[in-house]
């Protein structure tokens, strides 16, 4: 080639360049007429370059902000999915297309863009998202595996925590459930969702032989925990189980952690020193409460007079109801306190208690009416009222009024009359149970045998609270 | 005869001295007319519900859960809801005569238990049925126990008050996917329950769970009907998920109203087809009449965005009607309005296809403070707002007044304006509020600006939507229709059929009707943007089509979307498919008077499957659900002429011209059978009535009928017998005819011209052979 060529050759490229250098920058023209407000020529300028085969991502957000404003929405995902089929990995176009895809209402869309951004995007916001999304929805499956991705990028709110660990729990992944637990667990004070999740961990560690652990747990969880009223679901999970296990040192101690926090807590302690026979325990719970001078209100109050009145405590009841204002506690308190009056042969006590329970209420109350009916002489009275009790709706507490009513209004052929007709005794309460079994020990064999098969060891329990009662059940 | 009068007599003072004596009793009603009787003596169908509430947690009915959640389905299933609130005593014998059934959702123990409950359970057994959501009522008592337990007792249940804490182990026993499980899957890990056990094999159990106590293993029943009603367990009728909240229902409450209240009790009236199409209306709220378009087009020209709306989305449309209600305010220069926008107003309200309509004088946003209005408040609330207003930095400030701003700003800087402010009461406050003002003056106003011939028809709301109760009655003392609340929506952000709202709002003694779609503020983030995201109402539009149709399409919006052009597209994509779809184009007022005779019909049964429709007015449509099997028993019939199918639903459409219409339906084979020879209506865009035809099995058939509608008139008749067919068509301007031929269908579709909304007489009659003497294309003059 001839020098003068390269010299042509020289002298053009540099014009070229020249040329290229002079020429304005599209994205300066650009950002030019979006800043004069001229929309419609930075669309139209974007639109030719884009068209031309230009790929700058500049260019094409550009275009794709424009085609948004003038609402040619088709143009806008064609444009954005342009835009990533280049750059799939570009999260703010992600975004951009949630965004329009939430904007119009399009399920499939949103979706697919929401996962893609709980799963790359370093913004927690979109997992939380598509957690409560699914969850809402009933999926399940997805919910548990977003909960696990959540787990693994830091520390988990407190409601995914509860969610996980109990999904896993359900789907019977209790290995796993555990793991997670331990992993997340902290002694903070909790709410009413953490609580019952919390009792369902302890269960598991008493099923797993767990317990020093379980202990543990409960002892820093109860330590550090600042409000008293959610722990009544979790505390009544975990002493039922303790009771399953026949595990009364737990329920003792756990007990005396929590009144020691909460002093309100002494009555739910009560009942489960009641349900395990300890009635000393129980009247130094309550004891403790009056010296404390404990605020008791009015549901307070009714439970103290009922546990008291039910360890046998009448005087303490008697003279706690007296104290407190009988016209403050419900009837259905008074009633049960007569009751317990008449069980124990009080019937003086109980005449003179008796004027707190309205004339007009006694209907509601047969046993007691049935009882007063009878010390009045009226025995059809006494009958008509006795009568109105279902043999199957005598509660274990009504059991000895009761059966005392039953001896002297039934003859003994009416009153086995009743129990036969009960089909499956094991709905009866055992102390109700025990004392038919005593009364028809000579009288009719055949029955004596039935109710012996239905109690098993448990006879005689008079006195003995069953260690499995009311599992999971509170009245 | 003496027995008959002696035993009138008798019954008569027996009725007279129960209903003196025993007011509030339900036992007196049962007395006076038990179900049974009640069907001798009143024929006419109950189709009132009566929602108990408590006003200590539920201050008004619309604050109700009822409201919330079960007024739609019922509205759905025909019936009526009436509320009464418990705090103020029991229902007397007068609410409860025309009761089909109670209603309850409460959330707490009654302050009345006892003489609730023991009227309740009278109720049942005088043949009214409840249905009861979450509590009974009762207290913590043996007493209370004892007559829960009672009242259950006729829903087939008994109580055990035992809470089961730890729900670990129980599971479900029974889920009937008929009803439950209705938009999400029931929970994996079960909420708390009560132990409720079904004491009756009349009790149908459609959700129920299993646990273990002591004694074995429990099935308390969550979910149940019987004859007598149904109960439903809290936190097992919907889901509430509070991270995004949002909620689904568990339970399907069509499914479990039409198992408890029945199926094809009666025809239902339909407030959502005319004709066999779905109806079509769409309304304006005049907000942001005189801001400036933001529109490269209009911008420079510094053109309002109701111009932008009248060039945009009004005249390209003539057969599409428009009801546009106007701010008056934003044209009162002497509350900070100006009358620059009041040319545009007067071209807009001449556009033939466009119903006058006021959206208030000074645009209130919170209708309860005017209720009990106290000026200095307002005043010190002005003040305030227009401190934090002069402190806080323009670009805040003017992106607030972007949102409802209607005010040019030349005018902003009148201190009584406090329009788009956050928390601001009305948007012009430099008068005191004055109710004649706002609904008659500016109705007045608004017809005033129309051309002769032309009133103001119909109110919309504002604001808040919550009108008061002597608000409402003053727009009925104007004599219109209102409009506007409940922000119907059903989408992807909406995704339950919870977000659809009942047909409307009840205060005290007047009835405020909810618009049947939400408008494009919601759309777009309160309109901050994106501006498109009004083209998302073809969601909600396909949800409320499939599988119920539960609203009609609505097409709501506000001037302001002139300011946008992507706005003004996502209108245009709506506007096109009312325009070209199977559609019924009617004003708002129309649709809110049809909405209004819903509650005004009656339905007198005649026989096991014949009725008379009274006091219909505007309603023209009736409805069977699960109708594969149905059709119409024409030859029984009166004053019925068209039926349609959609989602098994079968919509009847009743001639506007018979007071008095019967409707007798029969098996679907029979009937077809029959409309054979009955030519009947498909569907059509215009309304038709006054409709006589031949008898078409023997000799020629004829069919005349009058027609009027917005835009061309199409419309399909059936059950024409096969052969050529002449329509002949004449109104004051102008007249049609054609010839078209019926094939092996049956069907004749013919496509009215424009006729400006005027009466056209229609005939059709087969001709023996066809005229050759007629072009077979249509022939239109006038």
């Amino acid at each position: 080639m001839k020098p003068i060529y390269y010299k042509v050759i020289i002298l053009l490229a540099v014009a070229l360049g020249a040329g290229y250098l002079l020429l304005p920058d599209p994205k300066e023209e650009i950002s030019a007429y979006l800043k004069d407000g001229n929309f419609q020529e930075a669309y139209r300028l974007t639109d030719r370059l884009v068209k031309g085969g230009n790929r700058d991502p500049y260019i094409l957000v550009e275009l794709a902000k424009l085609q948004s404003l003038v609402g040619d929405l088709d143009a806008y995902e064609e444009t954005l999915k342009l835009i990533l089929k280049t750059d799939p990995g570009n999260l703010e176009i992600h975004e951009m297309m949630l965004n329009f895809y939430l904007t119009l209402e399009k399920e499939d869309g949103y979706f697919e863009q929401l996962d893609y951004l709980a799963r790359h995007s370093p913004d927690l916001q979109y997992l939380e998202t598509l957690i409560g999304r699914r969850r809402l929805q009933g999926q399940y499956e997805q919910e548990t595996e977003l909960l696990k991705l959540f787990a693994a990028r830091g520390e988990m709110p407190t409601v995914y925590e509860q969610r996980l660990v109990m999904l896993l729990l359900k789907d019977g992944n209790a290995k796993e459930a555990l793991s997670y637990f331990r992993k997340m667990d902290s002694d903070r004070d909790a709410d009413q969702t953490l609580w019952p999740m919390r009792a369902q961990i302890f269960k598991l560690l008493l099923r797993q032989g767990q317990n020093e652990e379980a202990l543990e747990r409960a002892g820093h969880w109860l330590e550090n925990s600042i409000n008293g009223s959610p722990l009544t679901i979790g505390l009544t999970i975990m002493f039922n189980e303790c009771l399953k296990f026949g595990r009364a040192d737990l329920i003792s101690n756990l007990s005396s952690q929590v009144i020691a926090k909460h002093p309100q807590m002494s009555f739910l302690a009560s009942s489960y020193a009641l349900k395990l026979g300890n009635k000393a325990q129980v009247n130094a719970y309550l004891d403790a409460l009056i010296a404390a001078n404990y605020p008791f209100s009015d549901g307070d109050a009714e439970t103290m007079i009922s546990l008291k009145s039910t360890i046998g405590d009448l005087d303490g009841a008697i003279s706690f109801l007296r104290s407190y204002g009988p016209d403050k506690v419900s009837h259905d308190a008074i009633a049960n306190l007569l009751e317990d009056l008449f069980a124990s042969h009080e019937d003086v006590i109980a005449e003179e208690i008796g004027h707190y329970l309205p004339q007009e209420q006694l209907p509601f109350y047969p046993l007691v009416a049935s009882r007063f009916a009878l010390m009045e002489g009226n025995r059809s009275e006494a009958n008509y009222y006795f009568k109105q009790v279902e043999l199957e709706n005598v509660t274990k507490s009504q059991t000895g009024l009761w059966f005392d009513l039953a001896r002297q209004l039934l003859s003994a052929d009416d009153l086995i009359g009743l129990f036969t007709l009960i089909k499956d005794l094991r709905a009866l309460p055992e102390d109700l149970l025990s004392n038919y079994a005593d009364f028809v020990r000579n009288l009719d064999e055949s029955e004596y045998m039935r109710v012996l098969t239905v109690l098993g060891g448990a006879f005689p329990v008079q006195g003995v609270e069953p260690l499995y009662a009311n599992d999971g059940l509170a009245q | 005869m003496r027995e008959v009068v002696l035993q009138a007599l008798v019954l008569f003072i027996r009725v007279t001295v129960i209903v003196a004596g025993m007011a509030g009793s339900c036992f007196a009603q049962s007395s006076i007319a038990p179900s049974a009787k009640a069907e001798r003596f009143e024929p006419f169908v109950k189709r009132t519900v009566l929602a108990l509430y408590d006003s200590r947690d539920e201050k008004e009915p619309v604050d109700t859960n009822i409201h919330a959640y079960l007024e739609m389905p019922l509205n759905y299933l025909g019936y009526e809801v009436d509320y009464h609130d418990i705090q103020q005593g029991l229902p007397s014998v007068d609410e409860m005569r025309d009761k089909k059934a109670v209603v309850t959702w409460f959330h707490r123990s009654l302050v009345n238990w006892k003489d609730y409950l023991i009227w309740a359970e009278e109720c049942i057994r005088g043949g009214t049925q409840f249905v009861v959501f979450s509590q009974v009522g009762g207290i913590d008592s043996q007493e209370s126990k004892k007559l829960t337990n009672r009242f259950l007792a006729q829903l087939g249940l008994k109580n055990h008050f035992s809470f089961l804490f730890d729900t670990s182990d129980a599971g479900y026993e029974v889920i009937d996917r008929k009803i439950y499980a209705f938009e999400r899957e029931p929970f994996r890990v079960l909420p708390n329950f009560d132990y409720f056990e079904a004491i009756s094999p009349e009790t149908r159990i459609h959700l129920s769970v299993h646990f273990a106590d002591q004694t074995g293993l429990k099935q308390s029943a969550l979910i149940t009907t019987n004859a007598n009603g149904a109960f439903v367990h809290s936190g097992y009728e919907f889901d509430y998920e509070a991270s995004v909240n949002l909620m689904q229902w568990l339970l399907n409450p069509f499914e479990l109203f039409e198992t408890v209240l029945g199926r094809h009790a009666f025809p239902i009236p339909d407030t959502t087809t005319l004709y066999g199409n779905r109806i079509y209306f769409s309304h304006v709220d005049g907000d942001g009449w005189n801001n400036v378009s933001f529109m490269e087009k209009y911008k420079k020209d510094r053109v309002f965005s109701s111009k932008v709306m009248l060039e945009e989305l009004i005249k390209p449309y003539p057969g599409l009607p428009v009801s546009i209600g106007l701010v008056t305010g934003d044209f009162d220069k002497a509350i900070g309005g100006t009358d620059d926008g009041l040319e545009i107003a007067r071209e807009i309200l001449a556009q033939p296809q466009v119903e006058v309509a006021s959206h208030t004088h000074t645009h209130p946003f919170d209708w309860n403070f005017f209720e009990n209005y106290d000026r200095e408040k307002e005043l010190a609330l002005l003040k305030k707002k227009n401190e934090e207003s002069s402190s806080a930095p323009t670009g805040v400030i003017g992106s607030v007044e972007t949102i409802l701003n209607r005010i040019s700003p030349d005018v902003k800087t009148d201190n009584y304006i406090l329009d788009g402010l956050k928390g601001a009461l009305r948007a012009y406050l430099r008068f005191p509020f004055d109710l004649d003002t706002e609904i008659k003056g500016s109705l007045d106003f608004a017809t005033q600006q129309a051309p002769k011939g032309k009133k103001a028809e119909i109110l919309f709301w504002s604001g808040n939507t919550r009108p008061f109760e002597a608000a409402i009655r003053a727009s009925r003392l104007a004599g219109v229709r209102n409009l506007n609340g409940g922000d119907s929506r059903y989408d992807l952000s909406n995704p339950s059929v919870i977000y659809v709202p009942a047909l409307s709002r009840v205060i005290g003694d007047q009835r405020q009707i909810y618009a049947a779609a939400s408008n494009e503020e919601t759309f777009t983030n309160n309109w901050k943007g994106p501006f498109y995201g009004f083209a998302a109402l073809e969601e909600t539009l396909k949800n409320t089509e499939f599988p119920r149709r539960l609203k009609p399409f609505n097409v709501y919006y506000h001037s302001f979307s002139g300011e946008r052009a992507n706005a003004i597209k996502a209108i245009q994509t709506h506007l096109d498919l009312a325009r070209d779809g199977p559609y019924f184009p009617l004003t708002a007022s129309h649709y809110a008077a049809i909405a209004d005779s819903f509650f005004e019909a009656r339905i007198e049964k005649l026989g096991s499957m014949r009725w008379a429709i009274h006091d219909r007015d505007f309603l023209q449509t009736l409805r069977f659900d699960h109708a594969d099997e149905l059709g119409v028993d024409w030859l029984n019939s009166k004053g019925v002429i068209g039926q349609n199918r959609h989602a098994g639903s079968l919509y009847v459409a009743l001639d506007a011209s018979v007071a008095v219409p019967v409707l007798a339906i029969m098996k679907r084979d029979d009937a077809n059978q029959v409309v054979a020879s009955v030519p009947f209506l498909e569907s059509s865009r215009w309304e038709v009535r006054n409709v006589n035809h031949s008898d078409c099995d023997t000799g020629e058939c004829k069919l005349t009928f009058e027609a009027n509608g917005f835009g061309r008139g199409e419309m399909l008749w059936k059950g024409l017998p096969k052969g050529c067919y002449r329509v002949v068509a004449h109104w004051s301007e102008g007249a049609f005819d054609q010839q078209i031929s019926v094939g092996e269908d049956h069907l004749l579709s013919v496509t009215l011209p424009f006729a400006s909304q005027r009466t056209v007489s229609v005939e059709i009659h087969s001709l023996l052979k066809p005229d050759r003497a007629m072009p077979a294309r249509e022939k239109v003059a006038g």
